[in-house]
């Protein structure tokens, strides 16, 4: 690489060029020291710079600040819809086993509609407690102490 | 807390964290931690801990997207890695209050906290936005801190004085200092427009500052193994041995 003002060479570290030197002196930030593939961060007491800990969602609510509600709403309604979706595939791929059983089962099938009926209750009572089972694991994993709580 | 890249064509940023200590990053880059870092998802980026459906909505726009992942070691040191998503390099700067950055869309590796990622509408033009290879938004550094960003390919610097220009194809401008000028133009002349082969635009660069090139564009990239990928039906291109491979390969 070449200066454009100078035609000579640009150094490696930063790009610029030892002989019209850098555009502007670029003061370092205290407590930081970096290099090209490395860096070292003083970190203030604690740790975070922004103190606080994780719900039982996984959503961080930061200390002295409402609850973002935004975030939790938004985090359950996505759960919500992923167990739906897979409610509803569920049962839609039994309705086509069931019809198929219905059509070749001459008899047998309504049986089997039925059985897979309320099988496929029972799979949606099994997302739930899944729903319910993820929620409580949240609410273990954030009863673990956090460096940063007062 | 220490950062350290790792690799060469492909490279990872291991983030070595105390106690406490926090990394945040705005899309999915992770590659592998240690059991003791905890994961959240927050809204808010910055120092303050501010947060607004705006300031969010901004980063969304941004590509920064809905949630940030924040990556805290919990009861000792852990560290996290994170994985570059294609050839290229990482690399950091320095954000502070007088010195923001901007970045191409997905550029924003990891940072630490105080960093705050937003939008940016650089170009003037909304038309030169959008056809000009770059995309009509781009990612905007501020705050304090240091960030880390992923630029495809070999990277090139180069330190513009005040009102220097560089002339560069949009795909290939990585990132550059909040004092650098960005404006997208058009190529003068229309056969050069219409059988040059490189686009209607470029990214006009105007100094003083720094800006860092990428030598490989995301689009170019694209389009290039666009010909190798299977085409509806099963077909492949068979222009050249690789496709001639994948031919073969996809009829087993």
């Amino acid at each position: 690489m070449t200066c454009l003002r100078c035609g000579g060479p640009l150094s490696d570290d930063g790009g610029a060029c030892p002989v019209c030197g850098p555009t502007k002196e670029r003061s370092a930030l205290e407590g930081i020291s970096t290099t090209r593939t490395s860096a070292h961060i003083d970190s203030p007491e604690g740790g975070a710079v922004v103190a606080g800990s994780p719900d039982r969602l996984g959503v961080f609510q930061a200390e002295g600040h409402s609850l973002n509600w935004f975030a939790r709403i938004t985090t359950l309604g996505v759960t919500a819809l992923f167990l739906a979706v897979v409610a509803i595939l569920f049962l839609v791929a039994l309705g086509g086993i069931s019809a198929g059983f219905a059509l070749l089962g001459h008899g047998l099938g309504g049986v089997v509609v039925g059985l897979f009926v309320i099988g496929g209750f029972g799979v949606v009572a099994l997302l739930i407690v899944v729903g319910f089972s993820l929620v409580a694991n949240e609410k273990k994993n954030s009863n673990q102490p956090s460096t940063t709580k007062e | 807390m220490d950062f350290s890249v790792k690799g060469t064509i492909l490279p990872v940023l291991e983030a070595t964290l105390q106690p406490g200590e926090v990394v945040v990053s705005t899309h999915g880059d992770l590659g592998w931690m240690t059991p003791n870092v905890q994961l959240s998802q927050t809204t808010t980026m910055g120092k303050g801990g501010n947060r607004g459906l705006m300031k969010t909505a901004k980063r969304v726009v941004g590509g920064g997207g809905l949630f940030i992942t924040r990556y805290q070691a919990e009861g000792g040191p852990g560290s996290v890695t994170f994985a570059a998503k294609l050839p290229g390099n990482i690399i950091n700067v320095q954000v502070a209050p007088d010195a923001p950055y901007y970045v191409h869309r997905s550029g924003f590796m990891c940072g630490t906290e105080g960093i705050e990622a937003t939008v940016a509408l650089q170009q003037k033009k909304f038309t030169s936005g959008i056809f000009g290879g770059m995309g009509f938004f781009l990612q905007h550094l501020q705050g304090e801190g240091v960030a880390w960003l992923e630029l495809s390919g070999e990277i090139f610097t180069y330190d513009l004085q005040e009102g220097e220009t560089l002339r560069v194809h949009p795909g290939h401008v990585g990132a550059f200092e909040g004092s650098v000028q960005f404006k997208t133009g058009t190529i003068p002349g229309l056969a050069n427009k219409f059988f040059g082969g490189n686009g209607f635009f470029l990214a006009d660069l105007t100094g003083p500052g720094k800006v860092w090139l990428q030598s490989m564009s995301i689009a170019s990239l694209a389009a290039e193994i666009a010909d190798y990928m299977p085409q509806q039906g099963g077909s492949t291109s068979s222009s050249v041995a690789g496709g001639v491979l994948g031919g073969i390969l996809s009829s087993q």
